[in-house]
């Protein structure tokens, strides 16, 4: 009884499979059945045949954020697939188990075993018989040497596997993957500008945008994907300028996402002064990327605190912070023993675009800063090197800036979000 | 886990039949199409369950999942290799052989299932808010969920989630071949109810002479859960449950269970006190170097 139905089915799909196999024709007047196994027998090798794996571009529902899962088809029926995301606490993690491609709703990519990385996300827990509501049978739609074009075989949700460059290592791409998602996933607000048109973007952290149109109230729910050039949404959108766009690639300044399908729709973010001047998050100084004009005296400042309160007193981290009755200050915070001293400092727009000036309150500092500053000298040091014009330049994600003197390009310090 | 309250079995049982008149099976029924490959990650395994299962009971062990022929209304994941390993020999060890040791090794293979297939996660249903311990289908096909979360050193949930659903099903397959006395449900009878016995608490389902709330629903379940539950109960929980039940359901547990034993030992031979003791003998063997690691 099922075999009817699998065969009526299969005729459909085989339609589309047989279009991208090499043996297109002499695949038409064959019966069902041997056209499957021929199909199955050519995802196989294909799916083996890439020795550095694929890239698969998981979402387990039509709401749920993208993940990259890097996965490699052995020949002898082992697969292992690594991840590094939330749901393994961002450590990089390989799983092994077995998988094969079979006939069933036409053909079938199934992983029958259980993976530590692919189940997490069709596991029915948290909540009790749903879990995440991922798939782990995939219906086999198109496939090439370099795509796989799948869909989940009980939610229907698109599954795409990328193939993997043979240069590249996993943590190549790994990294790769990170880095974007630094640049493109922030807090921030962004901005889906087409030709004229532009609607608000909320929810890049999370990975599915809500994009929706000014004044209106029912925003699209689209999840993305980061991908190591850029982002993917999880289905193509019309523009308001009537193109479909799906994939979007980092501008070389790192601040906006282009369409790759339609190079005038794009997104942006908010402008960086009223953003920096309005922010209440802390930023850390980043003294790795920073310029010596800034590090020394920070190197100076933590070396004193560690001598002058025997080690009780160890900086944490140096950072800009705002508070609503100080407003805003550098600030640190010690170790072992908690500790947060202000000093005063002022973000003011500048004439140009993307433009700020720091200035300071001499001896604008709250009381445990009195109380340090009277005691550590170099806390001066840092503080009055502070102050200056600097053009901003930051990521689309927000997630760190960089601040560079405007009359002295060498002279810059990085500030990330914490 | 916890906030499901009801546990219970759900049985499929098809007419009987299929499988007490099938001593024709033969290993040609299961024609391997895959033949073992020595690269396969899982050689050692697939050979290991070709020569203790297929071969001696013409049974096809499956720990990669099947969604093919299973039910889309739950949402499942496959087992684990290692779960499997480790299920296919406790599977082996504290049911098979001791139906060899105490009959003999055609036992199993007249009467026992064709399939088991393992499943790696609880099925829970949702609108009763209930976990499917196992199916069986005709006494063919057995499926056993949860495997995911098996726990060797943790003999009470093993029994719960697996064994006592092995000797429930294996005692519906032994009761449709030679039926049990009819007198049997002339105990509670009146106390059944399809429907209501999930309302039951465990003691009052005791109270009312049932070993476990299941046993509520029907006559054939009563019978074969009481056989299940003295096989692998262990003496502080049985006591327990005597406890619970007062006198008059203290009373009609001894009598049902007095026929199910009278019933084993006259129409199969078994003695029911030998093999619980058998099994509780075995189960005490299990710990972390019971299992072959080179399998
Ligand atoms: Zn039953």
């Amino acid at each position: 009884m099922n075999h009817r139905i699998t065969a009526i089915l299969f005729f459909t799909s085989a339609l589309i499979v047989s279009s991208c196999t090499r043996e297109q024709e002499s695949l038409f007047e064959q019966p069902a059945a041997i056209r499957l196994n021929h199909a199955i027998e050519n995802i196989d090798s294909t799916l083996v045949n890439a020795p550095n794996g694929w890239i698969m571009q998981y979402f387990a529902t039509n709401e749920s954020p993208g993940y990259s899962l890097l996965v490699n088809f052995s020949s002898t029926g082992e697969v292992l697939v690594a991840a590094k995301n939330n749901l393994v606490r961002n450590r990089y993690t390989e799983a092994r188990s077995v998988y094969r491609v079979i006939g069933d709703y036409g053909p079938v990519l199934t992983f029958d075993t259980f993976n530590n990385l692919l189940h997490l996300f069709s596991t029915p827990e948290n909540p009790a018989g749903q879990g995440l509501g991922g798939d782990y049978e995939f219906i086999i739609n198109t496939y090439s040497d370099s795509l796989i074009q799948m869909n989940g075989k009980k939610r229907g949700t698109l599954i795409d596997l990328e193939r993997i460059p043979e240069d590249k290592s996993w943590a190549d791409i790994i990294a790769q993957l990170e880095s974007m998602t630094a640049y493109v996933a922030g807090s921030d607000r962004l901005y889906l500008v087409s030709g004229n048109n532009t609607r608000i973007i909320e929810g890049s952290s999370s990975f599915v945008y809500e994009i929706s149109m000014q004044g209106s109230d029912e925003p699209i729910i689209m999840p993305y994907i980061v991908t190591r050039d850029g982002i993917k949404l999880h289905k193509p959108i019309k523009t308001a300028r009537n193109t479909e766009v799906q994939h979007f690639v980092l501008s070389p300044e790192r601040d906006k996402l282009v369409a790759s399908s339609d190079p005038q729709t794009y997104i942006t973010g908010s402008d960086i002064v009223p953003f920096i001047t309005n922010n209440q998050t802390p930023y850390e100084f980043d003294l790795e990327n920073s310029s010596s004009h800034f590090t020394n005296p920070a190197f100076e400042l933590i070396d004193e605190m560690h001598s002058r309160y025997s080690g009780r007193r160890d900086i944490d981290f140096l950072a800009i912070t705002y508070r609503p009755d100080f407003g805003h200050s550098f600030t640190f915070s010690t170790k072992p023993t908690l500790t947060v001293a202000n000093f005063r400092l002022y973000l003011l727009a500048h004439n140009n675009r993307n433009t700020i000036s720091i200035d300071r309150e001499i001896n604008g500092y709250d009381q445990n800063g009195e109380l340090f500053y009277t005691n550590v000298n170099s806390i001066e040091k840092f503080w009055k090197e502070l102050p200056g014009v600097y053009e901003l330049r930051s990521t689309l994600s927000k997630n760190s800036i960089i601040f560079i003197d405007i009359e002295n390009e060498t002279r810059y310090f990085k500030l990330n979000k914490r | 886990m916890k906030p499901y309250k009801i546990i219970i079995f759900l049985f499929a049982i098809a007419l009987l039949g299929s499988c007490s008149k099938n001593d024709g099976f033969t290993d040609s029924i299961f024609i391997d199409t895959e033949e073992f490959n020595p690269d396969s990650p899982t050689y050692s395994f697939d050979l290991w369950l070709h020569e203790n299962y297929l071969k001696p009971y013409n049974l096809a062990f499956k720990y990669r999942m099947e969604d093919v022929g299973s039910d889309m209304f739950y949402n499942l994941v496959p087992a684990s290799i290692e779960k499997s390993k480790q299920l296919a020999q406790l599977t082996k060890f504290l049911w098979f052989d001791v139906y060899a040791e105490m009959v003999d090794e055609e036992f199993l293979k007249k009467y026992g299932p064709r399939i088991i297939h393992l499943i790696g996660s609880p099925a829970y249903s949702p609108n009763t808010g209930t976990i499917l311990l196992g199916t069986a289908e005709g006494g063919i096909k057995i499926t056993l969920f949860n495997c995911n979360n098996l726990d060797h050193r943790n003999v009470n949930m093993m029994n719960e989630y697996f064994f006592k659903t092995m000797h429930h099903e294996f005692a519906h397959i032994l009761h449709q071949n030679k039926m049990y006395p009819k007198e049997y449900e002339q105990i509670s009878a009146g106390d059944y109810s399809p429907l209501g016995w999930q309302y039951l608490s465990v003691a009052e389902a005791a109270r009312l002479g049932f070993v476990s709330q299941y046993s509520a629903c029907e006559g054939q379940e009563d019978f074969v859960e009481k056989i299940a539950n003295y096989l692998l109960t262990s003496d502080t929980d049985w006591n327990n449950t005597l406890d619970m039940a007062g006198e008059e359901g203290r009373e009609k547990i001894f009598r049902k269970l007095e026929i199910c034993s009278n019933w084993m030992k006259e129409k199969w031979g078994i003695d029911l006190d030998i093999m619980r003791a058998e099994i509780n003998r075995r189960q005490l063997l299990i710990n972390d170097d019971f299992f072959d690691p080179n399998i």
